[in-house]
This record gives C-alpha cells, structure tokens and sequence, in this order.
C-alpha cells in the first residue's frame, strides 16, 4: 500500500503527539504487596491460629509502614483446597484484575460491620447467603436494604443507609455475598494484619490440602494497577 | 512479623518485681513494709510480701486500666499493654477541632445513680466532680415523622391513636414512655435472687423463645410490640437483664444520669496516672503461651518482638481483638466459642459545635431521638464551660460523615429559626483498628448457656474483665465490676 507524503506526515504527528502525551502523563507503577504469616513452618497445622501481616508499597499511594495506605482498601483472599496438588490450579497467574467486588466492599466500609465467616455487628455474609440463597427477588431486596438500610432482619442493631452506592454495584455485591459467602472452603478479610483458623482436622485421612493466601490491592490509578502475593502452604 | 529466635526475654522474676515494688514505694504493698527490710535480702521478706504477684493486663482501656489500679494497691506487681497508642479505649473525650474549652465525650456517655457503684467510688477516692447529667430530661421523640413531648406521650388520646390497648394507654398515662416494657417484663422479675444467677429461677426453657413470645402472650398490642421489638433476644436473656436491673434498684433508662467535669476521659487517665509507668502504649500483643505454672506473653514494642512472662494474664482486650491472638495451648472449645461468637455494638458519635442555644428559640429542647438513620438523637455536653457557643452531640451509625449526619439534623430538626451550628466532628468507632466495639449484644436465642457463667471465669492463669466480662452489658459499669472481682480473685490466689 502507498501511503502519501500527507498521510506519512499526519501519522507523524499523531504519533509524535501521543508519545508527547505518554510522556506528559503520570505514569503509574504497579504496588507491590508482601504477605507475612508470623508461623516460620511450612505447614500450617489443623485447627490453628495463623496471625498475618500484610505490606503494600506503592511508588504514587505510598507504604503501609507509614499508615499511607488505607487498610480497608487491602484484601486477603483464604481458600482450602483438600487435594493440595489442586493448589496450583487457584494461583492467579496473569496481571488482570481479581477480586473487584470484595475490593469494592472494603472500600465501601461492608467489612467493618460483616465478617465473611463471623458475625460482627450486622450477620455473617455465611449466615447472609445461608438464608436468602435461592429467595424470589432476592438480589433487589438485599440491594434495597444495603441501600435504604434496615433493621429487625437479624437484631434490632441498625444497619445505615449507603446512598452513595449505584443499584448496579450493590447488586454486583449481593451476588458475590450470596455465590462466596457459604462457601466452606473460601474466606476473606480487609486489613493490613489480622489472623485466620485453619480447619479442624479431617476424619476420613487425605493428602493433608492445602492454603491458597493472596492478598491484593489496588492502587489509585489514574489506571488501576493491581499488586497481589500468593503464598500457598500445606496443612497437616 | 517477627522471628521467634530473635526474641529478646524480659524475665520478671519475682525477686526483681518486688524489688521494684518495694523501691518504687507503691502505697499499699510499702505501708505494710518494715522500712529497714528493703536492705535485706528480698527472699527474706515476710511472705504477706512474698505472696505479690506479677500480672499482665491486656489492654489499657477503663477495664485494664482499673484492674491493674486495684491489682497495684494490693501490692502486685503489674503491666499493662495496650495495642493503641492511646489509653482509655472507648471512654475517650474529643476536643480536636473545639473552640473556648469545650468537649464531648466521644465514646462512654454517662453513669446512673443508683447503679455504677464502684464508679461513684472512685468518684470520691479521687475527688472527681460529677455533674448531673439531664440529656434524657424533657426528651422529645420523633414518631413516624413527627416530634412528640414526654407529655403528650402521657396523652391517653394520642396513645390510643397509636393504637396501643386499654392497658397499655393506662400503664403510659402513669409511668414513662421507656417504661412501657415493665408493663410486661416486671411481673417475671421477682424470680431472679441472684443477679449472676440466670438459671434455676424456673425459666431456663424461655432461652428457646423470643421475649416478644411473651409479649404477645400477655396481651401486648401490635403497636406495642412494633415499639418492643423483641423478636430476637431470648425471653430468658431479656428477663434476666429486666431482673439485675430490677435487683440494682435501677430503671430500664434512668433519667438522673451524671458524666464527669471535663469529660470522662478523667477517669480512665486519673488510672493511668496512678499506674504511671505501668501503662505501655503502642505495645500490641502477638500471642499467649500459658500453663499451670507462669504466662508468657508476647507483644511488640517499637515494631520489635518482645516476650514478658508472670504469674497470670488478665484479658481486658474485647474478644474480637483476643480472636486474633493465638493461645498455646488453645483454648477449650467450648471457651473458644465464647471467644469466636461475642457479639458487639459499635457506632459513631458525632460532636456539634454551635454558637448559642438556638434551640431556646423556638421553645425547644436539644435533647430529641430524631429517628433518622443518619442520626439517631442529640444533646448537649459541656454546658458548664464558660462560653456562649454549645456542644450538641449525637449518635448515628459508622460511615456516615459528619456533614452527612448535620444534614440529617437540620432536615428533622423542627424549629423554625436556624441552627447556628459551626462545627461538625465524628468518632467514628466502627473504624477504630483497637477499640472499635462498645457494648456486648445480646447472646443469640438459645445460647445462654453457652456463654453464661463460663464467659467470666478463668482459664488456668488467664483471667477475664472488661465490659464484655460481666451480667449486665452496660460497659463502663461492666468493666469496673469486672475489674474488681478478677483482681481481689488474683490477690486471693
């Protein structure tokens, strides 16, 4: 294909403009984020108590070290797998974003009220997706209530209203409450440290399973990068 | 996260501690001290002296604070870590961003009388001032949108338009608006002898049913239920909290409340003063090893690992804090449920600056329950700061912004002239990494017996105080009740 003397200088300048644009905007370097567990063994045992601790550096966000990154807005995604040589399957593998909607909900303060597993203030998203799962109309009603607030569902304690949330996102979250929230083998938390118990020991004996820890964070953009760690251990 | 290997051990050995305890001169232990023994050898201190004992207090909130005070008079040897870099944990006093000397009180709000006996205790043994409190005098309630005063909820023609029965109205229109669950709940009080007592009163069975159960047995109407609630706290629970308040001589909302000159903070700092050097801020604990002889507990100061070990561990620290903390050997199931599944209330106090009384003139009282989801009531704080300006304060739920929640007062707010608020702050516990819970809830229906008496003995060395540890949930009295009990029980041992 000939390509005139006009076009050549066009492409020229186009493409000179938008390296002179690349090069005006801020570039953005992907956080870095390191999971700690205080336990030095590589295996976690059964039944058992396992303290972490998570750092984020980001060149634009800044370090956890020095409270510059908003704890509420860091995750820790726990899953069990009983076969662990299935392990590797869970490992994220490409830079695409993960975990949108829990990162979401950090964000948005759910975590400080609802504990995936435990009830804090408001029930457990377990006892949340154990008794609306399935329900006519369920995802309008749970996304009204997180909207609007409510009480009496669960104790007479108040849950706020959140009108800054959009429906579409709420919904986004209910769904992801009512899919992961009963789920036996996954738990997350927000937060820069905390602890997880590990299961009770298996009856039936099996190759021992294994953790899948990763704990993710997105920095503020103006493109979102996301900096995630996986560590993977043995239980026995 | 630290490495075990690299653990500095700071071994508290009985001789130094009461070396220290001698030297230091601390009250109580000195005054019953020889003064020419503190040259002798300590191993041959009469045994009164001997028998002091070294005690790790986890958390320097009123609980810990008041425990490691009473612990310290009796001649023990104490230290207390707090994770934050504050004490007080949620008794806690705003006056950031406050003009002229004022201040609210951002976390505990008040005490009663009768009730809170050992806080009026140490009211005198320090020589604090107690000022009458009136935030639920003349208290003006919204209903369905609209303001009601105490008198027209005396009214027995608007209590029949709200649809209330003909004994309901007749028991409205003689006591308290409040007081409207006495109507059901007195009759069933008299049971209960023992205020740490719950079962065996004959009524071990109602723990399966909700209180409202009994309500709707009794007669109550719709509308009283709708105000009673009640759909999920066990009949047992609810009676038994009616029951300890009923055996204190206290009401269900005591209208004489008192807080402290300059707020209460002076409490728990007035502790802190006391113990001094005994308070270690920003010193989170990592982990607990215990066994039937010593505790070994492991924190961090600095960022740096550090281990200390004594003769007992008192967890004044809220059991959601304690579920991160990892004990060897594991807590007994059955213990560890209690540890797991307490429940907690948190919210966010919001703390209003205005420039006069404005509310004076529209003929109103500041003290409403706005019943606004942004904001569930107001009253005024620090009105004997010499200032023409006010503190309003205000309670409402955590995530909502200052802002958000003086939007929703001025939305309710029925006066006609202008509020002259100039300043809007919040507390805003529910984000608190540390002292994010307030008061216990109720134990969920049917688990009373899961969690009462065990929730309050100890375990081998570990022992439990603070506001979660005691019958009644109310916190500040919890923590000083506790407090007291687990340390006159160390100091018997």
């Amino acid at each position: 294909m000939r390509v005139s003397l006009k076009t050549l200088i066009i492409i020229l300048v186009l493409s000179s403009g938008f390296s002179g644009l690349s090069i005006q905007q801020k570039q953005n370097n992907p956080p870095v984020v390191k999971l700690s567990l205080s336990a030095k063994e590589k295996f976690l045992k059964w039944s058992s108590l396992v303290p972490y601790s998570i750092s984020v550096s980001d060149a634009e966000d800044g370090k956890s070290e020095y409270n510059e990154i908003v704890s509420n807005e860091v995750l820790l995604e726990i899953r069990f797998v009983s076969d662990s040589t299935m392990a590797k399957k869970f490992v994220p593998k490409n830079d695409a974003v993960i975990h949108e909607v829990p990162l979401r909900m950090g964000k948005a303060l759910c975590f400080s009220c609802h504990g995936v597993k435990t009830k804090i203030i408001g029930p457990s998203f377990e006892q949340i997706a154990k008794r609306y799962k399935g329900s006519p109309h369920v995802e309008d009603t749970l996304s009204a209530r997180v909207i609007r607030g409510s009480t009496g569902n669960w104790s007479e304690v108040k849950m706020p209203p959140h009108p800054d949330l959009k429906k579409n996102d709420v919904v986004e979250i209910v769904r992801w409450i009512l899919k992961n929230g009963d789920d036996p083998d996954l738990n997350y938390f927000v937060g820069l440290q905390g602890a997880f118990r590990t299961k009770e020991k298996p009856i039936e004996p099996s190759s021992g399973g294994a953790y899948i820890l990763t704990a993710v964070y997105n920095d503020r953009g103006p493109e979102v990068r996301q900096g995630r760690n996986t560590v993977v251990l043995g239980v026995r | 996260m630290h490495e075990p290997n690299s653990i500095p051990m700071t071994k508290f050995k009985r001789r130094d501690f009461i070396k220290n305890t001698v030297m230091a001169g601390v009250a109580a232990s000195a005054m019953r001290v020889d003064p020419l023994l503190a040259n002798q050898p300590t191993d041959e201190l009469p045994p009164k002296l001997a028998a002091s004992k070294k005690i790790i207090v986890g958390g320097a909130g009123l609980g810990g604070l008041c425990c490691a005070y009473e612990l310290m008079k009796k001649g023990h040897e104490v230290v207390v870590l707090e994770a934050s870099g504050r004490h007080g944990g949620h008794v806690f006093t705003v006056r950031d961003g406050l003009s002229d000397g004022l201040y609210g009180d951002g976390g505990m709000e008040h005490i009663t009388k009768p009730g809170y006996v050992k806080y009026w205790e140490y009211i005198k043994e320090f020589n604090l001032t107690a000022l009458p409190y009136p935030r639920r005098k003349n208290l003006s309630r919204r209903i369905d949108g609209k303001f009601y005063t105490e008198e027209m909820l005396r009214d027995s023609a608007i209590l029949k338009q709200f649809g209330f029965n003909e004994r309901e109205v007749k028991y409205l229109s003689e006591n308290p608006w409040w007081d409207l669950q006495s109507l059901y709940t007195k009759p069933y009080l008299n049971k209960f002898k023992d205020e740490y007592q719950p079962f065996g009163v004959g009524y071990d069975d109602w723990d399966k049913f909700p209180i409202a159960d009994i309500y709707k047995k009794d007669g109550a109407s719709k509308t009283a239920l709708g105000f009673l609630g009640g759909n999920n706290t066990s009949a047992l629970f609810q009676l038994w909290y009616d029951g300890i308040l009923h055996l204190r001589g206290v009401p269900l909302a005591p209208p004489e409340l008192y807080r402290l000159q300059g707020g209460n903070q002076t409490l728990p700092s007035t502790f802190a003063k006391k113990l001094g050097s005994k308070v270690w801020l920003n010193s989170p604990i990592t982990s607990i090893k215990h066994s039937d002889k010593s505790v070994t507990v492991s924190y961090t100061k600095q960022g740096e690992p550090q281990e200390m070990e004594a003769d007992f561990y008192v967890n004044c620290i809220p059991l959601p804090a304690l579920r991160n903390i990892p004990i060897t050997p594991s807590l007994p199931p059955e213990r560890q449920y209690i540890v797991d599944n307490l429940v907690y209330d948190s919210y966010q106090r919001f703390v209003f600056q205005a420039s006069s009384k404005f509310w004076l003139e529209d003929g109103l009282t500041i003290n409403m329950d706005l019943d606004h989801p942004d904001l569930w009531g107001v009253w005024q704080c620090a009105d004997e700061v010499e200032t023409h300006r006010v503190i309003v304060l205000g309670t409402g739920p955590g995530g909502v912004s200052p802002q958000r929640a003086l939007a929703a007062f001025r939305e309710v707010y029925p006066g006609k002239k202008k509020d002259t608020i100039e300043v809007a702050l919040g507390r805003d516990w529910t984000k608190e990494n540390y002292a994010q819970t307030c008061e216990r809830l109720p134990f969920p229906i049917g688990e009373l017996h899961k969690f009462w008496p065990l929730l309050m003995k100890p375990h081998g060395r570990i022992h439990f105080a603070g506001a979660y540890a005691d019958n009644l949930n109310w916190g500040t009295e919890a923590c000083t009740r506790s407090a007291n009990r687990v340390a006159d029980a160390i100091h018997k041992l």
